[in-house]
């Protein structure tokens, strides 16, 4: 599959170098009605809503472009390719931090910068972590549409009763703590063990996953920071949600099976929707390690296909989405958080006991490896758990024969 | 029925009936757990207990007024009714033809007919979307139901069937001045119930449940059918069970109907499939 698409990919690079030549750029803004499509993958109806929204609004700046949404249902990736291999893919669309670089990579979407320069988006605006997977050999190719970050939610409750005050600040709280929290029936700590949980460790003990351009697999610090959390699944004061018989972190967390989680800030709409009071638990931000802060990022951008037959309308659009007055409409709906500086300082403002989602932001690595992230991730995931189930001990030893064996 | 009457004595036969219905239960476990699971309210989907006076209708309630989902229903039906109906006529005309007539490389045609069932239908993904793509019909109604009106394997099927038609029936028609359409609709057609039975529950069922395609050729919302429409229910970090099994147990009742409707023709399809009288 992966041969064929590079093969698939690669026809298209030639097949559109070929239009490309022909093709001069129209640059003059639409004078006559022209619809735009967007490209967007099918979520929950509250999100559905944001967008709709931000095109009403769209529209009533520029009433002679309309807008239409394009849902992909289903797998994203494969589709979006199918839609490129015909050159119908929507002239603007979602496009997650962690393929982007590939799509990137095979020149299916057009460079941004000389646009931002035209229209006057500059991108010290943006949260600056969030702009470095739409960011290859020195082009912009997309700008972040919102973003989450992981946070630590905790039991308040459960906190009482064990004579817990607030939130673990460091390791060593956080360890205490679980240890404290676990009994027969709770867990002290919940997450997925998976690189996309677990990689803060390796930063807040100053090491490293991802140097900006590829992976690092075996840096000595970040493996004792990784150790440092398998071995709180090792001590059993921290299970899956799989081992606690829940469907993800956010069940174990709401039918209090565990006391504390660490996850992203989608978990909140869930809570909501699962009628937890909330006042009932506390997000804080992840404790701090030997060495700081850390925790993820995950962010989708719009990007911009080069096949699009109105590049400035297109573009035009994705700076209304990504600018002020469409990052309103994802600061009032509040399930993910806004890309725009700006708008972040009103989301903190509007909620404040989200504050910590914001503050991550600073200090964030975004969930991105370069060309092979998909790999990268799969070494890691099961190294992990061969650590954890206790197969292989040495985890330095087993990242570096499945590197061998995955990343070729 | 496989088992002749008084071939067995009666302490047999309660030991296979006994057998029987287990397995019946076995099977039908995971159907009921999946039923009561979208009657529980939410904070009680991950518990194995049941507190029946909690379960109601509210997650269909749900589903059926957030969603659009009659019409997803409605373009379920169409697509599904009218692709079964292609495939009857079409894939039976082109079995006759090749049971019954003669026509120059007529073994050519067949086994390029047979042939085509080896290829995979995802390497097809791309052409046909192409072919669509310049027809213009796609997310219309046409690209979701004419590419699939004809299927190869149940025209091999067919052609199978027919040939089991004894000859005579034939020539003493042709005799009597019977046309060939004539033949084919008023002698073929209805000799061949339970074969067109087993086909059009096949088609039916798996038109119904597809997924792939129609998610790929419909874009617009009012033109999901069923499966593609309750895929959007599935969030991307977390569902709500209750919700999602809510869809697949209205998805699941229209095949459940068309089944047991056609069950009769069914059974009869799959024993007498390639018997030769």
């Amino acid at each position: 599959m992966k041969k064929f698409l590079t093969i698939l990919l690669t026809l298209i690079f030639l097949l559109s170098l070929v239009a490309g030549i022909g093709a001069a750029q129209k640059d003059v803004f639409a004078t006559s009605k022209i619809t735009l499509k967007l490209g967007a993958w099918a979520s929950s109806p509250a999100e559905k809503k944001i967008v709709q929204n931000q095109i009403a609004a769209f529209k009533k700046l520029y009433p002679n472009v309309d807008v239409k949404i394009t849902e992909i249902v289903g797998d994203y990736n494969q589709k979006m390719q199918l839609l490129m291999a015909s050159k119908t893919e929507p002239d603007i669309f979602y496009m997650d931090s962690m393929p982007a670089w590939q799509y990137i990579a095979k020149n299916v979407l057009e460079p941004l910068d000389s646009w931002m320069k035209k229209y006057n988006v500059k991108t010290i605006g943006y949260e600056s972590s969030l702009l470095q997977p739409f960011i290859y050999k020195g082009k912009v190719y997309g700008l972040p549409k919102d973003y989450n970050t992981l946070v630590l939610f905790y039991n308040k409750e459960m906190f009482k009763q064990a004579g817990l005050t607030q939130a673990p600040k460091t390791w060593q709280e956080l360890k205490e703590y679980a240890k404290k929290l676990t009994t027969d029936k709770v867990v002290g700590l919940t997450m997925n063990l998976e690189l996309a949980r677990i990689q803060p460790f390796a930063y807040q003990n100053g090491g490293k996953v991802f140097d900006g351009s590829k992976p690092v697999f075996t840096d000595p610090k970040a493996l004792e920071g990784l150790k440092f959390a398998l071995d709180l699944f090792k001590e059993g004061i921290c299970k899956t949600p799989k081992d606690l018989g829940a469907g993800w972190v956010g069940d174990a967390f709401a039918d209090k099976k565990a006391a504390m989680t660490i996850e992203g800030g989608w978990m909140i709409p869930f809570l909501n929707d699962r009628k937890i009071p909330k006042d009932q638990y506390g997000i804080a931000e992840l404790p701090a390690g030997p060495a700081g802060k850390s925790t993820m990022a995950f962010t989708v951008a719009y990007v911009m296909s080069k096949n699009s037959k109105h590049k400035p309308e297109a573009f035009k659009l994705i700076r209304f989405l990504t600018g002020e007055g469409g990052q309103k409409y994802v600061v009032e709906a509040g399930l993910a958080l806004p890309s725009l500086k700006s708008a972040g300082v009103n989301f903190a403002k509007t909620y404040p006991e989200r504050k910590a989602l914001v503050d991550g932001a600073k200090y964030a690595q975004v969930y991105f490896y370069g060309l092979d992230g998909t790999k990268v991730v799969d070494v890691f995931n099961k190294a992990f758990e061969d650590y954890v189930i206790g197969k292989k001990y040495d985890l330095k030893k087993n990242i570096e024969e499945r590197v061998k064996q995955i990343m070729k | 029925m496989w088992m002749k009457e008084n071939t067995y004595g009666i302490g047999v036969k309660i030991v296979l009936y006994t057998i029987c219905i287990l397995w019946a239960l076995i099977t039908l476990v995971p159907y009921l757990i999946a039923v009561i699971t979208s009657l529980k309210p939410v904070e009680d989907v991950t518990k194995f207990s049941v507190d029946f006076g909690k379960l109601s209708f509210s997650s269909y309630k749900y589903i059926t007024t957030e969603f659009p989902f009659m019409r997803w229903l409605f373009n379920s039906f169409v697509v599904a009714v009218a692709v079964t109906a292609g495939n009857l006529l079409f894939n039976s005309m082109a079995a006759y033809a090749l049971a019954r007539l003669s026509f120059p490389f007529k073994k050519v045609v067949f086994y390029i007919i047979i042939g085509t069932m080896m290829i995979p239908g995802q390497v097809l993904l791309i052409p046909i979307y192409l072919i669509l793509n310049k027809l213009g019909w796609i997310d219309s109604y046409k690209g979701l139901i004419i590419p699939w009106l004809v299927s190869a394997f149940y025209i091999f099927f067919m052609r199978q069937y027919f040939l089991t038609i004894p000859k005579d029936l034939e020539e003493a028609a042709l005799i009597d001045g019977l046309s060939r359409f004539g033949i084919f609709f008023k002698i073929f057609l209805p000799l061949s119930l339970p074969a067109l039975a087993t086909q059009a529950i096949f088609i039916f069922v798996g038109n119904w449940n597809s997924f792939m395609w129609p998610s790929i050729i419909a874009s617009s919302e009012e033109l999901y059918t069923l499966p593609v429409g309750l895929n959007s229910f599935y969030g991307q970090y977390y569902q709500f069970w209750n919700q999602v099994l809510a869809g697949a147990i209205l998805l699941s009742l229209p095949t459940i109907i068309v089944f047991v409707a056609f069950q009769k023709y069914f059974v009869r399809g799959i024993v007498t499939t390639g018997l030769k009288e």
